[in-house]
C-alpha cells in the first residue's frame, strides 16, 4: 500500500460531511421554519399588532433555499468521495459512506423542498 | 488451522484458564450477580413477555366490556385505569425493554464480540428497569392506579385532578427511561468501537445499523420525557408552575415534551422491527438483502425524521395552519423512506427461494398488516380527516396496526429464527404455524372493525356506548377476536417454551444464516468465541474468510486469550481496524444495590419519608464507590499483563477505549437534558399571557464564577491526562501530578458546585411565584446535577491513581473526566443563556 496522499486522508472527513450535513439541514428546515413562523407569528399576535405574514414566509423560504444547497452540496461532495473510492480502493467503506451521503442529500433534500412549498401555497400567519 | 504469524496455538491449560476468566457464576448468585449480555438480554426478554402479558390481560378485560353496548363488567373508573395501565405497560415495559434485550443479547454476536462495553451498567439498567415496573404494578397494591391515560395530559396528570397514583407513575416511568437512555449508550459504543476486526462500516448487519440509529433517536427523544416528568413532578409537589396557566405556565408544554418522545417512541419500536425482518428474510429466501444502501438510508432517514415529527400528535390544540403543514410535509417524507424498505424485502423475496418457515410467516404477516397501518398513518397525517377521527376508535385501530403489525409480529418472527439460537433448540414448525394463523386472524379480526366503528364515531377512552350508535355488532367481532389472537399468542409462548426440551438439537446455524451470531455455539458459550472471527464481507458466513494478515493477528491473539481477566477487541469505527483490548466486567452484584438505591428514593419520596430517602442515598452512593474499586481492580490485573498477544494494549486514550465513548455519550446527554429545559422556557415565555418584565437571575457575579472554575476544572484534568508514559512497559513517573490535577479538579468542581447552587438564594426568586422562577430553579438544578456527576468521575480518577502503579489507566480517566467537564461547561452556558440572555433579548 502506497503512503495516503493528502488527498486521502481528507476523504474520511468529506465523506463523514457528506453523511452528516443532509440530516442536519433538514433538522434545521423544519426547526428554524417553524421556529420563524411560530414564535414570529405568536410574538406579534400577543404584542397586539398584525404580523408581516409576507416577511416571515420570504424570510422562511429564502432559509430553506439555503439549507438545500447545502443538502444538495454535500451530496455531490459525497458523490465524488464515493466515485474516488470505487476506483481507487474498492474494498474501504469510504465508496459506501459517499453513496450513503448521496442518497441521504437525495431523502432529505426532498423533505426540505416539502418544508418549503408550505408558505408558498398557505397563508402564513392564519 | 495454519496462520501466518508466530503466535503458538493455545495449549490446553491456557484454554482452561481461559474459560474459567469467563466461568458463569452458579446457584443464587447466577441470578444476582451475572452481568454477561447473554444472561442480561434474557432476563430482558423475559421481564418485558411477562409485562406484554399482563397488559394483554388487561386488554381482554376492557374488550369484555366492551362486547356489548350498555354493559356494567368494568366501572368507568375501573375502564380508565385499565387502559392507562395497559398503554403504559405495552409503551415502557413491554415493547422498548424487549428490543433493548434482544440488542443486548444479539448485538454482541453479530458484531463478534464478547460481551457489552459496560457490563455493569448494561445490569444496572436492566434493575432499573425491573424495579420500574414493580414500582408501576404497586399502584394496584396499594390502590392508587394511574388512570389519565399514557401520554398524562395535563391538566388532569397536574396537582389538581390527579391523587399520588400520577406520582407513582411519573417515577415508575422516570427509572424506565433511566433505563433505556443506558442502554442506548451501551448500544451505540458497542456498534462503532466492538465490532470483529474486518467489519467496517458497510458490512455491518442492518440490526447494528439500526439499533445505533435508534439508540441515538433514544438519547434525543427519551431524555426530553424524563426532564418533562421531572417538572410534571415538581409541578405536583413542590409548587413550581410549568403547566399552570395562572402563574406563566402552559399545559401545552407538557403535550410538546411527551410527544417529542412519544412520536419517536413509535419509531423505536417499529425500526428495530423491520431490522428482525431485514436479516429474517434474506436468510429464508436464501438471497442477500437487495439494496443494502438504500435501506441503511431509509434507516438513518426514518430516524431523525421521526424526531421532527411530534406536532402531528398535537393537530386539534388549535395550532395555526402552517406550522401544522411543515409537519405534515415530514410525515409524508417518513412514509417514502418506509416504503423504500418494503420494497427492498419484496425484492428480496422476489430474487431468493423463499421458504415457508414459521420466521417467515410472521414476516409476511408483518409486511401485510405494516403496510395496511401505513396507509390509515397516511390518512390520519392529513389533518383534516385528523380532525375527524380524533379520538375515535379509527386511531387505535391504527396504531395497533402500527406497533403490532410493526413491532409484535417481527419480535415473534425474530424469536422463532433466533430461538434454536438462544437454546439450541428448534421450536415445532407445526405448533408454529398454528400459532401464526390464529394470532394472524385473531389480530385483523380484533383491530379491522375498530375503523369501521371509530369512523362511525365511537370515541376512544370511554367504558362504553350507546346502543343506538349501532356498533355493537362490530365491537362484539372485536372481542371474539382479541381472544382468537390471545390464543395464538399463547399458543406460540407454548410452543417455544416446549421446545426448550422438547425441541430437536439445531446445531450452531440450522438455517444456513449469514451473521456471524451463527458462527456461535448454540447456545452461545459464555465468552461467545473462544477465537475472535475475523469479517471480509457483508455476509461472514456466506463468503469465504479474507485474507489479510493483520486481521488474523488479532484473532490470533485473542485466541483463547486473554486468560487473567475477560476482555475482547477493540476496533476503529469506520473501517474495524484492530486497535485495542478493551476489558470486560466480571459478575458482580453492585449494580443492584446502586439501582436498589436509586428505586428506595422514589418510594421514599413516594411515602415521604426522609428517612428512607437518606438510606437510599447512602446505598447509592455506597454502590457505586463499591462498583467502582471492582472496576479498578479488574483493570489492574488487566494491565498487569503484557499488551494481548504482545501487541494490543489494554486500554489507550481518546476514542481507542470504551471509557471515553462512555464520558463523551454522558456529556451529550447532560446537554440534550439543559437544552430541553431551556427551550421550555423559551417556549413558555413566547406562549405566556404575563411574563416577568425583563426577568433575569441576575447574579453575574457568582455566574461567571461558576464558568471559571468548570474552565479550571477542565484544564486540570486534561492537563493531569497528558503526563506519563503510555507504553506498557515504562515506569511510571507522573503520581504526583496525576494527584495534582486531580486534587485541583476537585476543587474547582466543588466550588463550581458551591457558586452554582449559591444562584438561587442570591437571585432572590421565589419557584412557585412564577414559571420563569421555576424554570430558573430547575436550571440551576440541572447544573448541580451536572456538576456532581463531574465530581463523581474526578474521584473514580483519584482512585483510579491511587489503586494502579501505571500511568495509563489514570490518565484515561482524568481525560474522560476532562471530557465530561466540558459538557459540564456546555450546560451552564446553556443554563446562562436561558436564565439571563434569553429574558432580554426575546420579545
Ligand atoms: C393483545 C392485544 C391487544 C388488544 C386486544 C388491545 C386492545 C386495546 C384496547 C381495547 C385499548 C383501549 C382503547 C380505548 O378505550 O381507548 C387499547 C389501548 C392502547 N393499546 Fe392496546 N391492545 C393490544 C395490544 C397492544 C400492544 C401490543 C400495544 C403496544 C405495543 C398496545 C398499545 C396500546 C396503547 C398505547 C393504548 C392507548 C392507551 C391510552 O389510551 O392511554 N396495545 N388497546
Ligand atoms: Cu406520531
Amino acid at each position: 500500500m502506497a503512503a495516503p496522499g493528502p488527498a486521502r486522508r481528507r476523504s474520511p472527513a468529506l465523506a463523514l460531511v457528506g453523511v452528516l450535513l443532509p440530516p442536519v439541514a433538514w433538522l434545521c428546515a423544519l426547526g428554524l421554519s417553524y421556529l420563524v413562523q411560530d414564535f414570529a407569528c405568536t410574538a406579534y399576535a400577543s404584542a397586539g399588532h398584525s404580523p408581516p405574514a409576507t416577511v416571515i414566509g420570504a424570510v422562511v423560504v429564502g432559509l430553506d433555499v439555503v439549507l438545500l444547497a447545502l443538502a444538495v452540496s454535500a451530496g455531490i461532495m459525497a458523490w465524488r468521495v464515493h466515485r474516488q473510492a470505487r476506483d481507487t480502493e474498492p474494498s474501504s467503506p469510504l465508496g459506501f459512506l459517499g453513496l450513503l451521503g448521496l442518497l441521504l442529500s437525495v431523502g432529505f433534500g426532498a423533505g426540505i423542498v416539502l418544508v418549503a412549498v408550505n408558505p408558498l401555497v398557505l397563508e402564513v400567519c392564519a | 488451522m495454519t496462520t501466518t504469524d508466530q503466535q503458538p496455538a493455545p495449549t490446553a491449560e491456557e484454554r482452561a484458564r481461559f474459560e474459567e476468566v469467563w466461568a458463569r457464576p452458579r446457584g443464587w448468585r447466577r441470578a444476582l450477580t451475572s452481568v454477561q449480555h447473554k444472561s442480561v438480554g434474557t432476563r430482558y426478554m423475559v421481564t418485558a413477555f411477562v409485562f406484554f402479558f399482563v397488559g394483554g390481560l388487561q386488554a381482554l378485560l376492557m374488550r369484555v366490556q366492551l362486547a356489548q353496548p350498555e354493559q356494567q363488567v368494568l366501572s368507568a373508573q375501573t375502564y380508565n385505569e385499565l387502559f392507562t395501565m395497559h398503554g403504559t405497560t405495552m409503551m415502557f415495559l413491554f415493547a422498548v425493554p424487549f428490543l433493548e434485550g434482544l440488542a443486548a443479547y444479539l448485538l454482541p454476536l453479530m458484531l463478534g464480540a464478547r460481551d457489552m462495553p459496560f457490563a455493569r451498567y448494561n445490569t444496572f439498567n436492566y434493575w432499573c428497569y425491573l424495579l420500574a415496573g414493580i414500582i408501576l404494578y404497586s399502584s394496584f397494591l396499594v390502590g392508587m392506579v394511574p388512570d389519565a391515560g399514557w401520554f398524562a395530559y395535563v391538566p388532569l396528570s397536574g396537582p389538581e385532578f390527579a391523587d399520588k397514583a400520577m406520582d407513582i407513575w411519573l417515577f415508575g416511568l422516570a427509572l424506565a427511561e433511566l433505563a433505556a437512555i443506558g442502554a442506548a449508550i451501551e448500544m451505540i459504543v458497542v456498534v462503532l468501537g466492538m465490532r470483529a476486526p474486518g467489519m467496517s462500516l458497510d458490512r455491518m448487519p442492518i440490526f447494528a445499523w439500526t439499533m445505533l440509529c435508534v439508540a441515538g433517536m433514544i438519547i434525543l427523544a427519551f431524555v426530553p420525557l424524563l426532564v418533562g416528568s421531572l417538572l410534571l413532578e415538581l409541578d405536583r409537589n413542590v409548587g413550581t408552575s410549568f403547566f399552570e396557566t395562572d402563574r406563566g405556565g402552559d399545559p401545552l408544554l407538557w403535550q410538546h415534551l411527551f410527544w417529542i418522545f412519544g412520536h419517536p417512541e413509535v419509531y423505536v419500536m417499529f425500526l428495530p422491527g423491520a431490522a428482525i425482518i431485514s436479516h429474517v428474510i434474506p436468510v429464508h429466501s436464501r438471497h442477500r438483502l437487495v439494496g443494502y444502501p438504500f435501506v441503511v438510508a431509509a434507516v438513518v432517514v426514518t430516524a431523525i425524521m421521526s424526531l421532527g415529527l411530534w406536532v402531528h400528535h398535537m393537530y386539534t390544540t388549535g395550532l395555526p395552519p402552517v406550522t401544522l403543514s411543515f409537519f405534515t410535509a415530514a410525515s409524508m417524507s417518513i412514509s417514502v423512506a418506509s416504503g423504500v424498505q418494503v420494497v427492498a424485502w419484496l425484492a428480496t423475496l422476489w430474487s431468493g427461494r423463499p421458504r415457508l418457515t414459521v420466521p417467515m410467516l410472521f414476516s409476511l404477516g408483518f409486511l401485510f398488516t405494516f403496510v395496511a397501518g401505513g396507509i390509515t398513518g397516511v390518512m390520519v397525517a392529513s389533518a383534516p380527516f385528523d380532525a375527524q377521527v380524533h379520538d375515535t376508535y379509527f386511531v387505535v385501530a391504527h396504531f395497533h396496526y402500527v406497533l403490532i403489525g410493526g413491532m409484535l409480529f417481527p419480535v415473534l418472527a425474530g424469536l422463532f429464527h433466533w430461538w434454536p439460537k438462544f437454546t439450541g433448540r428448534m421450536p415445532s414448525p407445526r405448533l408454529g404455524k398454528v400459532s401464526f394463523w390464529l394470532a394472524f386472524v385473531g389480530f385483523h379480526l380484533t383491530f379491522f372493525p375498530m375503523h369501521l366503528t371509530g369512523m362511525w364515531g365511537m370515541p376512544r377512552r370511554v367504558f362504553t356506548y350507546d346502543a343506538g350508535l349501532g356498533v355493537g355488532l362490530l365491537n362484539l367481532l372485536s372481542t371474539i377476536g382479541a381472544f382468537v389472537f390471545a390464543t395464538g399468542l399463547v399458543l406460540a409462548a407454548i410452543t417455544l417454551v416446549g421446545a426448550l426440551r422438547r425441541g430437536e438439537r439445531s446445531g450452531p446455524n440450522p438455517w444456513g444464516a449469514d451473521t456471524l451470531e451463527w458462527a456461535a455455539d448454540s447456545p452461545p458459550s459464555a465468552p461467545n468465541f473462544a477465537r475472535i472471527p475475523v469479517v471480509g464481507s457483508r455476509a461472514p458466513l456466506w463468503d469465504p474468510p479474507p485474507d489479510d494478515p493483520e486481521l488474523d493477528r488479532m484473532a490470533a491473539a485473542f485466541d483463547h486469550a486473554p486468560q487473567n481477566v475477560r476482555a475482547t477487541p477493540f476496533t476503529t469505527v469506520l473501517s474495524a481496524r484492530p486497535g485495542t483490548a478493551a476489558v470486560q466486567a466480571s459478575p458482580s452484584i453492585w449494580p443492584l444495590l446502586a439501582a436498589g438505591g436509586l428505586a428506595l428514593a422514589a418510594v421514599g419520596l413516594l411515602v415521604e419519608s426522609g428517612w428512607v430517602v437518606g438510606l437510599s442515598v447512602l446505598l447509592i452512593v455506597a454502590g457505586l464507590v463499591v462498583w467502582e474499586l471492582q472496576n479498578e481492580r479488574e483493570l489492574g490485573a488487566g494491565e498487569a499483563k503484557e499488551p494481548v498477544g504482545g501487541e494490543y494494549l489494554v486500554e489507550a486514550p481518546g476514542p481507542r477505549s470504551p471509557g471515553w465513548w462512555g464520558a463523551t455519550m454522558a456529556a451529550v446527554v447532560l446537554v440534550v437534558a439543559v437544552s430541553t429545559v431551556a427551550f421550555s422556557m423559551l417556549f413558555l415565555q413566547v406562549n405566556a399571557p404575563v411574563w416577568p418584565d425583563g426577568a433575569t437571575l441576575g447574579t453575574p457575579w457568582l455566574s461567571a464564577g461558576t464558568g471559571l472554575a468548570l474552565l479550571v476544572a477542565i484544564a486540570a484534568s486534561w492537563w493531569g491526562s497528558r503526563q506519563g508514559p503510555l507504553e506498557h512497559d515504562a515506569t511510571p513517573v507522573a503520581r504526583t501530578a496525576h494527584l495534582a490535577a486531580g486534587a485541583t479538579t476537585a476543587t474547582a468542581g466543588t466550588v463550581a458546585l458551591a457558586l452554582a447552587v449559591a444562584q438561587w438564594p442570591a437571585g432572590g426568586l421565589d419557584h412557585t411565584a412564577h414559571a420563569y422562577d421555576s424554570g430558573v430553579l430547575m436550571l440551576v438544578g440541572t447544573l448541580a446535577l451536572a456538576t456532581v456527576l463531574g465530581l463523581g468521575i474526578t474521584v473514580s480518577a483519584l482512585v483510579a491513581r491511587l489503586t494502579h502503579t501505571r500511568d495509563v489507566r489514570p490518565r484515561i480517566m482524568l481525560q474522560n473526566a476532562a471530557v465530561l467537564w466540558t459538557g459540564v461547561l456546555v450546560v451552564w452556558a446553556v443554563a446562562w443563556v436561558a436564565t439571563d440572555l434569553l429574558p432580554t433579548v426575546v420579545v
